[in-house]
């Protein structure tokens, strides 16, 4: 009777020890990231039969348990890929909004109004050096305007793809540390207890790794645990796991890639790009935002710059340089016999190609080396004629680009609509994904994290448990020794 | 009952706070700047709008020079027409008094010589310039338009200006439509041939007269030939040919009161020009005002608003961070 007494006492002494070394754990933890509240299960031990009636000999510790729901957890990694999206998007398409950001400062519209405009006082006296020396000074900022936009929409590109390759190397890292999760919690749980702490670790590499993309988990009927790209594939499988790799290809008809920048594909199967598969996390806005975004601005810059380029010459090659020509006997200007070119003069740069036209624009020798190469008369030996500089002023107004329908501005106005638009667009997406994601992470907490006030009356519970059942050990003992007592 | 964690506690005072803040900022820099837009995306369409009233602004800006370049241009042309006209009636004047017989020839030989400095004047007058711009010249400006013999060096061609979005106005009179006669009304040939009615040949007055425009052989008469022509009536003592030149000198006189009557017509242009650029600037103010300006009361009003939520969040926040179980199990 006795023994079992001490038996009975020893097992809620143990039950109380174990609940309070959890408890402290669960305090210990409190502000660990990912850590999920862990609690005792305890069931009442199994039953002795005596005669006529059923004992009750004590607690055992069936479990200890993670506080952790499968949904929940599903929809805060869905949430936050989804947030991450969000948040990278309007990070990138905010470095390139600034970059058309004139509101406070100067930008290429006002630069380019100014340009024609200094065509339109050259109009008005076309002889003066000074004024051609002012286009010509207009022209060459310009140019640089052209230059600094390409240029920094160029290291935009190229920050994003050294983003996306760093990404990926993180990714096969948290891969790999998920497999090897995998493995080392199947050897834990051989026998059936859970390995909680190596879980919680495995939800924070998945959630890390849903950061970059869109996941699906799930645990197959082998109990393997499994991870894949959504609408890419596997990534993870059980204990082992598929490297992804970021690097230049060759090109194959693939029109978004440019300068052979960061493909994504699997280590194994080089040859399947799945750069275009991925939707969504940070890794899927990068790739949106370069693919898309930037290289339409890119596209949309060249053919503002090669229009430019093209429609100013086309004029410009019509009119004389404000040279003396020599003249016949009759009176007619003889162009060839000047000892230099006086017409058919390029303004800038001749382009070789539409593609990356801004990068290249420049004035060309001759106007770069002498401003009264700048052609303005129609006539040769008319410095007073104006007629090339009104014409190539007019351009400003004139529908020249999109085969005829919109001017320089209302282009160049249309992209930066666009770009704010898309900007505008994305920032509200992350307000609300970012409350989406404050809203799992506090459902999330509320079953899974430490609640210090729950742990502070749990520790006060298993302490008094734990004196009772010290109190019922020594109880036991005094009835044990009265018995005793009884022996001579 | 729901369960708090620490965690959830936390995230939600973070949120609550990482918000306001947010809104508080934004709200901050529209009040730092006054402006209700500071990038493209806080008003794509207004950005776009914004940018397309400042390009007309700095338009309408160019504009403005060009019409004071046109109106100083003109301003001076009108001046000097008018000096041409008082020469040239005081041209006829003279020749009107000389037309009659009743004059001896020496009284003429002196009125030659007045004829003869009136030439000069007006010659000079035709080279006026602006800077180094030949007002007569056409589109040759910086050609001296009219040698010593009156003839005519530099071209037909008008120069045009854009005082307003595609409103272009000539902006100068060539010495060529000024000073010869339309085609209609020339001269005989017989009455510029002066050296059949002299008998010598006055040093002073040396004719030297070619056609001005050798592509037709049309002759055209100008200004400076009728004034050689009417000093050698003085001098060779013509009273006819004198009496047949009054009617070129009027036709003349007319044709320059007509030009200065056309600077006057494109001088109104340019003034309404100036007007209505003036009012689409002030349209276009108002509209920039409209579009990027931030209202302040209501900017002020909202910063106000956020500080307070602000506040309150730190309140509710302390409250709950401050209190634990703990401080009451002692």
């Amino acid at each position: 009777m006795s023994t079992d007494l001490l038996n009975i006492g020893k097992s809620g002494l143990f039950a109380a020890k174990q609940s309070m070394s959890t408890t402290s754990h669960n305090i210990a933890n409190a502000n660990t990231e990912g850590f999920t509240k862990q609690e005792v299960k305890t069931e009442n031990a199994p039953t002795r039969y005596e005669s006529s009636y059923v004992l009750g000999t004590g607690v055992d510790i069936q479990s200890i348990k993670r506080s952790h729901d499968e949904m929940v957890e599903k929809k805060l990694t869905k949430s936050l890929s989804n947030h991450k999206f969000n948040e990278e998007r309007t990070n990138q398409l905010g470095h390139i909004e600034e970059v058309f950001n004139e509101v406070n400062s100067e930008g290429m519209n006002k630069i380019l109004n100014r340009f024609f405009n200094s065509f339109r006082e050259l109009s008005n006296q076309p002889e003066n050096e000074t004024i051609r020396n002012v286009v010509k000074e207009n022209a060459k900022i310009v140019v640089n305007d052209f230059h600094r936009i390409r240029g920094n929409l160029d290291d935009i590109r190229s920050s994003i793809s050294s983003k996306v390759t760093q990404g990926v190397d993180h990714i096969n890292l948290l891969s790999k540390t998920v497999a090897k999760l995998n493995r080392e919690i199947a050897t834990e749980e051989v026998a059936g207890a859970m390995a909680n702490d190596l879980r919680d670790q495995r939800d924070i590499a998945i959630r890390s790794l849903t950061e970059y993309f869109p996941l699906t988990t799930y645990t197959d009927e082998k109990g393997q645990y499994n991870v894949s790209i959504e609408g890419v594939g596997s990534i993870v499988s059980g204990g082992n796991y598929q490297a992804l790799q970021a690097g230049s290809r060759a090109k194959d008809g693939n029109a978004n890639t440019e300068r052979g920048e960061a493909e994504i594909f699997f280590a194994s199967r080089p040859t399947h790009a799945i750069t275009d598969k991925i939707k969504g996390g940070a890794l899927g806005a990068q790739l949106k935002t370069r693919n898309e975004e930037l290289t339409v601005l890119e596209k949309q810059l060249d053919e503002l710059a090669h229009g430019l380029v093209l429609a100013t010459n086309s004029i410009h090659r019509r009119g004389f340089a404000n040279h003396p020509v020599p003249v016949d006997s009759q009176g007619n200007p003889v162009p060839n016999a000047a000892p230099q070119k006086v017409t058919g003069i390029n303004f800038f740069k001749e382009p070789l190609d539409l593609n990356r036209a801004a990068e290249y624009i420049t004035l060309s020798d001759e106007v770069e080396s002498d401003a009264n190469n700048i052609a303005t008369a129609l006539e040769a030996n008319k410095p007073g004629d104006n007629r090339v500089a009104l014409a190539i002023s007019k351009l400003q107004h004139e529908k020249v680009l999109g085969s005829g329908t919109t001017t320089f501005e209302e282009q160049y106005l249309k992209s930066v609509s666009n770009i704010g638009l898309q900007a505008g667009k994305s920032k509200i997406d992350q307000e609300q994904s970012q409350g989406i994601l404050a809203q799992a992470k506090s459902f999330k907490e509320r079953i899974s994290g430490v609640s210090l006030d729950e742990e502070a009356a749990n520790m006060i519970k298993y302490q008094n448990a734990y004196e009772a059942s010290a109190k019922m050990i020594r109880a036991s003992d005094e009835m044990f020794k009265s018995v005793l007592g009884l022996l001579p | 009952m729901s369960r708090v964690s620490e965690n959830s506690s936390i995230h939600s005072i973070n949120y609550a706070v990482g918000k306001t803040k947010g809104r508080l900022e934004e709200l901050q820099l529209k009040g730092s700047t006054l402006k209700r837009m500071n990038k493209p995306s806080d008003d794509p369409v207004g950005n776009a709008e914004l940018l397309a009233i400042r390009s007309q602004n700095i338009d309408a800006g160019q504009y403005m020079r060009n019409i004071n370049f046109a109106q100083t241009q003109l301003a001076y042309t009108e001046d000097v027409l008018e000096e041409m006209t008082d020469l040239l009636s005081k041209a006829k004047e003279l020749a009107i008094g000389q037309a009659s017989t009743i004059y001896a020839p020496e009284i003429r030989q002196g009125v030659a010589k007045e004829i003869h400095q009136i030439r000069q004047q007006m010659l000079s007058l035709s080279n006026k310039r602006i800077g180094n711009r030949y007002l007569f010249a056409g589109q040759k400006v910086l050609t001296r338009p009219f040698d010593q013999d009156g003839k005519y060096l530099g071209d037909k061609n008008k120069i045009n200006i854009e005082i307003n979005k595609d409103v272009y106005i000539p902006v100068n009179i060539t010495g060529h439509e000024l000073f010869y006669g339309d085609l209609n009304k020339k001269l005989e040939k017989s009455d510029l041939d002066l050296n059949q009615q002299r008998p010598d040949i006055d040093p002073h007055v040396e004719i030297m007269r070619k056609p001005a425009s050798t592509e037709t052989n049309e002759v055209q008469s100008s200004v400076f030939d009728e004034l050689r022509a009417l000093e050698n009536a003085m001098v060779t003592d013509n009273p006819q040919l004198i009496q047949g030149l009054l009617e070129r000198m009027d036709s003349s006189i007319e044709r320059m009161v007509g030009f200065r009557a056309q600077v006057g017509a494109i001088t109104n242009t340019i003034t309404n020009s100036e007007t209505n650029i003036e009012k689409t600037k002030l349209v276009n103010e108002a509209q920039k005002s409209r579009v990027e300006d931030a209202d302040v009361t209501e900017l002020f009003a909202d910063l106000q608003k956020e500080q307070n939520v602000l506040k309150a969040t730190y309140n509710a926040s302390s409250k709950l961070m401050n209190t634990s179980l703990m401080d009451f199990l002692k």
